[in-house]
């Protein structure tokens, strides 16, 4: 299934749960797996990954992007 | 009589091909290669021509239709070339004032039968490096271009210095295989994409321990971390590619790493020679969830994050310039996009070891930030051997380390507590050799990374 990033900002060491709380979405909507990751400490801002239909309909998420190492060029 | 070129005030001499039609037996003088002839002797004295004595005359073949009866002003037809002295034309080579050149050519025709064509006679440059260029030089010429010998005189060799090779793993055997030595490199500090076994270092022979390479020809002591993105198992399009998703993983790591450090001994290279090659693997422009164009998307957050708290984040600025893009490429313009064009990163663009920019490393204006590159480093010399015996390190894939290997040797006395990583960049902006257009270009940046340069600034620094 397609996913898309969501941040969340929380205070102190959140758990997956509680963001997945705060934003409002169901344990089959995010992905266990990837976990909870630290963006900036300092603005208490994490990331998850969610399903692209659950995030649209909670305001969109960010893009993921593939990505690829540049080279050897052809 | 003197040549005399007239110019107006505002004139420039203009290069020019003067095809002259002389008497046959000066024809018949030029074609023999047994006699020197020179301009004077085939023009003479042009009104408003400075002739070039050094440009031996050069007998141009007339071609004529190659059967009887065939048109004599087509060249769309089956040709002979004939350099017979009653048909073959003299060219040489001289210079008019560049102004009003349409009426100088017609008045210069018109005075001297014996002119019949003037023509431009433009500067040609070599060819540009692109993908299947031969290699250019070895890693020898770049730790020479890059004055390595004297950067670790001045104990500049990346000692202590952990250099993150954020890519698609390392293969350390091939590493000590290559360069005939041992390595630093340190698995506790590494990480690895969720779902895979390989431990650190052990991965196949591929791109990322061709970064590792190029980044020990600066900072041969220099700590390596393998942080494998690129071989995510989250996507199946191909064997190397990742997420970027996976990314902020792996740079929510590296920001444990440093968070680690002692604050006054804070010093964590990160290379990333890798993006995406096509803005249709993002939302488009303007959505909301962008990430070429958008800094707020959470991987440029996590980026600035890192910078801020100490790093230093070199990335490949991308191989789809104009001269000869990857065949990859999709960006119809600007294509250093997202975290390569982040204001808090280094983006390094290519240039080969004469310092010439190769042609698919790709010129700015950045999409974050419009002044990218920064800098260009070396690029496409023989050096890892990791993609065939006689195969250059190729791309802005090879650049950006060869930088990260400079930055780390730098870090090795200055840590980002006495140099922070912006002002690391600065220096490394204001020292570069500037190339291109005088000052910053979109080609260069603002020149070819100059070790030496730096090396002076610092100890001004130290010494004011």
């Amino acid at each position: 299934m397609n996913r898309v990033l969501m941040t969340v900002q929380l205070p102190g060491r959140p758990s997956l749960a509680a963001a997945r709380r705060k934003l409002g979405l169901r344990p089959d909507e995010v992905d266990e797996s990837y976990g909870l990751v630290e963006i900036d400490p300092a603005q208490h801002l994490y990331a998850l990954l969610v399903d692209a239909d659950a995030a649209e309909d909670k305001g969109g998420g960010w893009a993921n992007p593939r990505i690829e190492p540049f080279g050897p060029p052809v | 009589m003197v040549d005399v070129l007239y110019r107006t005030p505002h004139s420039e001499p203009m290069r020019v091909l003067l095809q002259m039609r002389p008497a046959p037996d000066v024809v018949a003088a030029v074609s023999d290669p047994g006699v020197r002839t020179t301009a004077a002797d085939v023009a003479g004295d042009l009104p408003g021509v400075e002739l070039d004595p050094d440009f031996e005359p050069v007998a141009l073949p007339r071609p004529v239709p190659a059967y009887a009866g065939g048109d004599p002003l087509s060249l769309n037809q089956p040709l002979v070339f004939s350099v017979e002295p009653d048909d073959a034309s003299i060219l040489v080579r001289g210079e008019i004032g560049d102004t009003d050149v349409a009426t100088r050519t017609a008045m210069l025709c018109s005075a001297v039968p014996e002119v019949v064509g003037v023509y431009a006679d433009p500067v040609i440059a070599t060819c540009t490096l692109c993908a299947n260029s031969p290699a250019l030089g070895s890693a020898d010429d770049v730790a020479r271009l890059l004055s390595v010998e004297a950067l670790h005189a001045a104990g500049l060799d990346g000692t202590g210095v952990p250099v993150a090779i954020v890519d698609t793993g390392m293969n350390c055997e091939h590493l000590t295989d290559k360069l005939c030595r041992s390595i630093a490199a340190d698995g506790v500090l590494s990480w690895d994409p969720p779902g895979t076994d390989t431990p650190a270092g052990k991965w196949p022979v591929n791109h990322g321990t061709m970064c590792a390479f190029c980044a020990l020809i600066a900072a041969p002591q220099a700590t390596l971390v393998d942080v494998a993105v690129l071989k995510s198992p989250r996507h199946g399009d191909t064997r190397l590619d990742g997420l970027l998703s996976d990314a902020i993983t792996a740079y929510g790591h590296l920001r444990t790493v440093l968070d680690a450090m002692p604050a006054e001994h804070r010093a964590l290279v990160v290379n990333n020679s890798w993006g995406a090659y096509s803005p249709d693997w993002d939302f488009p422009a303007g959505h909301p969830g962008n990430f070429s164009d958008n800094p707020a998307h959470p991987f440029n957050l996590i980026v600035a994050s890192l910078e801020q708290a100490g790093a230093d984040i070199v990335f490949a600025a991308g191989n789809c310039g104009r001269d000869c893009a990857d065949k990859r490429c999709g960006w119809p313009s600007r294509p250093i996009a997202g975290a390569n064009s982040h204001h808090a990163v280094l983006t390094v663009g290519a240039v080969d070891i004469n310092g010439d920019r190769i042609g698919y490393s790709s010129q700015g204006p950045g999409r974050l930030h419009q002044r990218k590159p920064d800098v260009c480093a070396y690029a496409h010399f023989a050096g890892s051997r990791v993609f065939g015996a006689n195969a250059p390190d190729p791309g802005t894939s090879a650049a950006a380390p060869v930088a990260a290997g400079v930055v780390a040797a730098v870090r090795t006395q200055y840590p980002a507590g006495k140099l922070s990583p912006a002002q690391l960049r600065t220096l490394l902006r204001r020292t570069a050799d500037d190339k291109g257009e005088e000052g910053f270009d979109h080609d260069y940046g603002y020149g070819v990374l100059d070790p030496a340069a730096v090396l002076a600034a610092l100890r001004r620094r130290r010494d004011p």
